[in-house]
C-alpha cells in the first residue's frame, strides 16, 4: 500500500513538469505580455526594459530553466497585473473554487449513489426511466447554455436566486446545479449499471436465500460494490470538472481559480498562468491518487495491481 | 482489519471535509479603514459585503463591468486599461477629460507654458486627501517622481517621459520642465494620479495598495479581486459630497450574465453591452440603453511597407478596397444606430477633425477598375487580421468586409483571433499582415491617433515624408491655428494615400436601470459618478 502511494507520489512531479512545459511553451508562442501591458504608444525603450525585467529576452530553454530553478525554491514569480507573488494570487482564489467544486462533488456522489441504486433496484420503472433520460439530457447540455438558462429563469423571471457573484448560500445554488448537471449523470449511470450487474450476481441470491433483508442487501453488498466505480469516476472527472468550473465560474462571475486562469491567459500574465497550472495539475493528480487509495482500501484486491 | 479500513476511509472523508470547510468563508471581512494596516499577502477573499446589508436609507449604486482592477495600485492606471475606471473614483489627476472631449481643471486650477520647455501649474487650494493630509505641491512632485522613475516602469511612464524635472515653486505652484516643447502636457496630466506623500512614506506602496487613499469623490471600503470593489462617498470631497452613498462595483465577465444581473435588479449600470444584447435591455421596461460615441475610429490598417511584399503596397489596391466597402450597410446592420460611419482618423469634436472629409462612396465598379489597373484583373488574395471581443463590433465586421470584398474579386482570408494573438501584428511591422482590423483611440488628443501613420511611431506600416513633417510640426507648434491646418493637411494626404481604410466611429453602450439619474456615458469608457443620483425606491 505504502509502496503504491510512494510510487504514485514520485510520478507526481514528472506529470506536473510535463504539463508546465507544454503550457510554458504554448503561452509564449501565442502572445507577448509586454504588448498588452504597456500602452500602444509606449517607447521601444520602455518595452525593452519590461521585456528584460520579465526575463523574456532570454532564450526559451533558459527561461524554462530559471522557472524550474525558482519552482524548486517555491517561487513561481511575480504577477505582472497583481503586483504580488503569483502563487499568493492563485492561492487566494482557491477557496472559492474549492467551495463550489467540493459542494458539487459531494452532492453528486451522494445523489449519484442514492439515485443510481434506486434506479437499479426498480429497473425499468417510471422513476428509472425518468432519471436515465434526465441524465442523458444533462450530459448533452453545454454548461454554458444551461447556466445562462438557469440565470434567466430563476434570477430574471422568478427573482428567487441571485444571478451571479459569491456571497450567501443562495449564490451557490445555480452554479452548483450547473456543475451537477455535468457531474451527476455519469455517476448516476455508472452506479446504476454496476448495481444492476451486482444485483444479478450469485452471492446475492445466496444472501437472499439466507434471509437477508432487502435493505441489508442494498446497503451492505450492492452499495459497497458500487462504491469503487463511483469513486474512480469522480476521481477521473476532476480534470474535466476543472474545465467545467472554468465555464461555470465565468458564467456566474464566480471569483475562482478557473476564471483567474482564463483571465491570466487572456492578459498573458505568464507567472499566474504557470502558478495556476502547477496548482491545478497537482490537484488533479492528487485527487486521482486519492480516489485510487480510497478504492484500494475499500477493495484490497486492487492493491495487488 | 475491517475496523482499520473503516477508520482509513473515514479519515480520508474527514480530511476532505476539513479541506472544504477551510474554504467556506467564515467571518465577513472587516472593512479596512485603518490606513496603516497592511494586507496579509495571502489574504483569503473575504465574504463580500452584499448591498442588501447596507442601511435602507442609504443610496447604493451597483455597477457591473467585464473587467476591473487586479490590484488597487495606481501604477496600473494611466494606460487606459480596465483598471482606470475604478482607480479614478478614488484618486484624481491634475486635469480631466470631460464627456465632450475637453481638458478641464481638476486638482490643477490653471496651467501655462511659461517658456518653451516649462509648464507652470497652479494647484487647487484647500483640497484634502481622504486621510486628512493636505494636497499641495509636494504631493504632486512626489506622485510624478514616482510615475517617472524608470525603476518602477509604470505603463504611464512612456507617455510622460518628456518631463525631465518636477520642481515645487511654492506650496501651490509646480513647475514641469520638459526636454522638448510639449503642448500635449495638459492632456497627459489627466492620466497621472496624485497620491498622499506622507501616508505613502509611512505605510509604503503596498500599504497604499491595501488601503488606497486619494482626493477623489469616493473612499475605499473593500476590494476582493475578481469579484467586487466597494466604495463610499467621501464627505470632505472638495467638489462637494456626491449624491450617492455607496458604490458596489462588480466584475461580471460574461455579457449575458451582466445583462441578466441588470434585469434581475442586482445591478444598476452595466457596461460593455454587446450589440446582440441591446434589444434585451431595450425590451425591459425597467431599463434603458445609454451610449457615448467614442473617440475611436474602427479601420483596416494597411501593410504598405515594401519589404513585406503585400499587394496593398500598391496605392490603387488600397483605393479599390476603400471603394469596395459599403460602410452604411455594415454600420446599420452591425451597430444599429449607435456610433457613426466615419471616413477619417479623428472623430467629430476632436481638435483637427475635418468635417469636410466624407467617407468614399460605395462604388464596386470603380474598385474593379482600380484593381485591373493595378494588375489584378482576376482578383487577388489578402489576409485580414481581426481580434474578437476587443471592439464593440469586430468579428462580424470582418466577416462582412470579407463578403463585400469578394464581390470585387478580393479573396479575403479573415484570421479571427483572441486579442493577445492579434496584438503582435500591430507590434511587429516586419510581420506581413496585409490588413489589420483596429480601432485607434485619440482620447481627445489628435496626435494620439495620428501618430500611427508617422515614422516616429515604431509600429507604423506606411511612410510619407510630407505627413511626418506636418505631424512633427503639429506636435510641437504652440499656435493652434497652424496646428489645426497641419491636421487638415494630414487628413487630406491620408484620404488620398489610404494608409488605412476608415470604417466607423465606435460607441460604448451601457445598460442602465431607470432608477439611475444623471448618468452620462463618457467617450473613453470612464464611469463618471459625480452627478449621478438614484431615485428613491417606491
Amino acid at each position: 500500500m505504502n509502496r503504491f502511494i510512494g510510487k504514485r507520489l514520485l510520478q507526481l512531479p514528472f506529470s506536473v513538469l510535463g504539463i508546465t512545459l507544454i503550457v510554458f511553451v504554448l503561452i509564449r508562442m501565442t502572445g507577448d505580455p509586454v504588448v498588452l501591458y504597456l500602452p500602444p504608444d509606449a517607447t521601444q525603450e520602455a518595452r525593452a526594459q519590461l521585456t528584460r525585467q520579465l526575463g523574456l529576452d532570454q532564450p526559451l530553454p533558459v527561461q524554462y530553466g530559471v522557472f524550474i530553478l525558482n519552482l524548486l525554491h517555491g517561487d513561481l514569480g511575480q504577477s505582472l497585473y497583481y503586483k504580488k507573488p503569483a502563487l499568493d494570487v492563485v492561492v487566494s482564489y482557491i477557496p472559492a473554487t474549492l467551495q463550489l467544486m467540493g459542494t458539487a462533488l459531494i452532492v453528486a456522489a451522494l445523489l449519484g449513489m442514492v439515485l443510481g441504486l434506486t434506479c437499479a433496484f426498480w429497473k425499468g420503472s417510471l422513476f428509472d426511466t425518468f432519471f436515465v433520460t434526465l441524465s442523458v439530457f444533462g450530459q448533452a447540455m453545454p454548461s454554458f447554455w444551461l447556466g445562462i438558462m438557469l440565470i434567466l429563469f430563476f434570477a430574471v423571471n422568478l427573482h428567487w436566486l441571485p444571478a451571479s457573484g459569491r456571497g450567501t448560500w443562495a449564490n451557490m445554488v445555480l452554479p452548483t446545479i450547473t456543475l451537477l448537471m455535468y457531474l451527476l449523470p455519469s455517476t448516476l449511470l455508472l452506479v446504476r449499471s454496476s448495481a444492476i450487474e451486482i444485483l444479478a450476481e450469485d452471492f446475492l441470491t445466496v444472501a437472499r436465500a439466507k434471509g437477508l433483508s432487502q435493505r441489508a442487501i442494498l446497503l451492505r453488498h450492492v452499495l459497497k460494490n458500487a462504491l469503487n466505480p463511483t469513486i474512480s469516476s469522480l476521481g477521473l472527472q476532476m480534470g474535466s470538472l476543472m474545465g467545467g468550473a472554468i465555464v461555470t465560474e465565468t458564467v456566474f462571475a464566480w471569483p475562482g481559480l478557473g476564471r483567474l486562469s482564463v483571465e491570466a491567459v487572456l492578459s498573458r500574465d505568464f507567472s499566474v498562468v504557470q502558478a495556476a497550472v502547477v496548482v491545478l495539475a497537482t490537484w488533479v493528480v492528487l485527487s486521482n491518487l486519492l480516489a485510487d487509495v480510497a478504492n484500494s482500501i475499500i477493495d484490497p484486491r486492487l492493491q495487488a495491481g | 482489519m475491517r475496523r482499520s479500513k473503516i477508520v482509513s476511509v473515514t479519515a480520508i472523508l474527514v480530511a476532505s471535509l476539513v479541506l472544504l470547510a477551510a474554504c467556506v468563508p467564515t467571518a465577513p471581512g472587516v472593512p479596512a479603514t485603518a490606513p496603516a494596516q497592511p494586507a496579509p499577502s495571502t489574504a483569503v477573499p473575504a465574504q463580500p459585503a452584499l448591498p442588501t446589508t447596507a442601511p435602507a436609507a442609504s443610496k447604493v449604486i451597483r455597477i457591473a463591468t467585464a473587467q476591473g482592477c487586479t490590484t488597487m495600485s495606481i501604477s496600473l492606471a494611466g494606460g487606459m486599461g480596465p483598471c482606470e475606471i475604478q482607480i479614478h473614483q478614488i484618486f484624481e489627476p491634475l486635469t480631466w477629460r470631460t464627456v465632450d472631449g475637453k481638458i478641464v481643471p481638476l486638482l490643477a486650477t490653471s496651467w501655462n507654458m511659461v517658456d518653451q520647455n516649462d509648464w507652470q501649474v497652479k494647484l487647487r487650494q484647500g483640497v484634502k486627501f481622504q486621510n486628512g493630509e493636505d494636497f499641495n505641491a509636494d504631493a504632486v512632485k512626489f506622485s510624478y517622481d514616482k510615475a517617472l522613475d524608470p525603476k518602477n516602469n509604470w505603463p504611464i511612464r512612456s507617455n510622460i517621459q518628456l518631463i525631465d524635472r518636477v520642481d515645487t515653486v511654492d506650496n501651490y505652484t509646480v513647475n514641469f520642465h520638459t526636454s522638448k516643447p510639449w503642448p500635449d502636457f495638459p492632456f497627459f496630466a489627466a492620466s497621472v494620479y496624485i497620491m498622499p506623500p506622507k501616508l505613502t512614506q509611512q505605510v509604503g506602496d503596498d500599504g497604499l495598495i491595501a488601503n488606497p487613499v486619494g482626493t477623489g469623490p469616493f473612499q475605499f471600503v473593500e476590494f476582493v479581486p475578481g469579484d467586487h470593489l466597494t466604495l463610499k462617498a467621501f464627505d470632505g470631497y472638495w467638489g462637494g459630497r456626491v449624491k450617492i452613498d455607496q458604490v458596489v462595483w462588480r466584475i461580471i465577465p460574461e455579457p449575458a450574465t451582466r445583462v441578466a444581473s441588470l434585469q434581475a435588479g442586482e445591478t444598476d449600470i452595466a457596461a460593455q453591452i454587446p450589440m446582440d444584447l441591446l434589444p434585451v435591455v431595450k425590451g425591459d421596461a425597467n431599463l434603458h440603453v445609454d451610449f457615448a460615441n467614442e473617440q475611436v475610429t474602427l479601420q483596416l490598417f494597411m501593410d504598405t511597407l515594401p519589404a513585406n511584399g503585400s499587394p496593398v503596397a500598391d496605392k490603387r489596391v488600397r483605393q479599390a478596397i476603400d471603394s469596395a466597402i459599403d460602410r452604411d450597410t455594415i454600420w446599420k446592420a452591425l451597430m444599429g444606430g449607435v456610433g457613426a460611419v466615419n471616413g477619417q482618423m479623428l472623430t467629430p469634436g476632436i481638435f483637427g477633425y475635418d468635417p469636410d472629409i466624407k467617407p468614399n462612396p460605395y462604388d464596386p465598379d470603380k474598385a474593379k477598375q482600380l484593381l485591373a489597373a493595378a494588375g489584378y484583373p482576376n482578383g487577388l488574395k489578402l489576409q485580414l487580421q481581426c481580434p474578437v471581443g476587443k471592439y464593440l463590433v469586430d468579428r462580424d465586421a470582418c466577416l462582412a468586409i470579407k463578403d463585400q470584398l469578394a464581390k470585387v474579386g478580393i479573396d479575403v482570408q479573415a484570421n479571427i483571433m483572441e486579442t493577445a494573438a492579434w496584438a503582435p501584428y500591430l507590434q511587429d511591422p516586419k510581420k506581413r499582415a496585409d490588413m489589420i482590423y483596429v480601432g485607434w483611440y485619440s482620447y481627445g488628443n489628435p496626435a494620439q491617433a495620428m501618430q500611427w501613420f508617422s515614422k516616429t511611431q515604431a509600429w507604423h506600416r506606411w511612410e510619407n515624408d510630407q505627413y511626418d513633417q506636418l505631424f512633427l510640426d503639429a506636435k510641437t507648434n504652440t499656435d493652434d491655428k497652424a496646428r489645426q491646418q497641419d491636421y487638415f493637411k494630414m487628413a487630406e494626404i491620408v484620404k488620398e494615400e489610404v494608409p488605412s481604410v476608415f470604417l466607423m466611429q465606435q460607441a460604448a453602450p451601457y445598460g442602465v436601470s431607470n432608477r439611475v439619474l444623471n448618468f452620462k456615458p463618457h467617450p473613453i469608457q470612464y464611469i463618471d459618478l459625480l452627478h449621478v443620483d438614484l431615485k428613491a425606491p417606491k
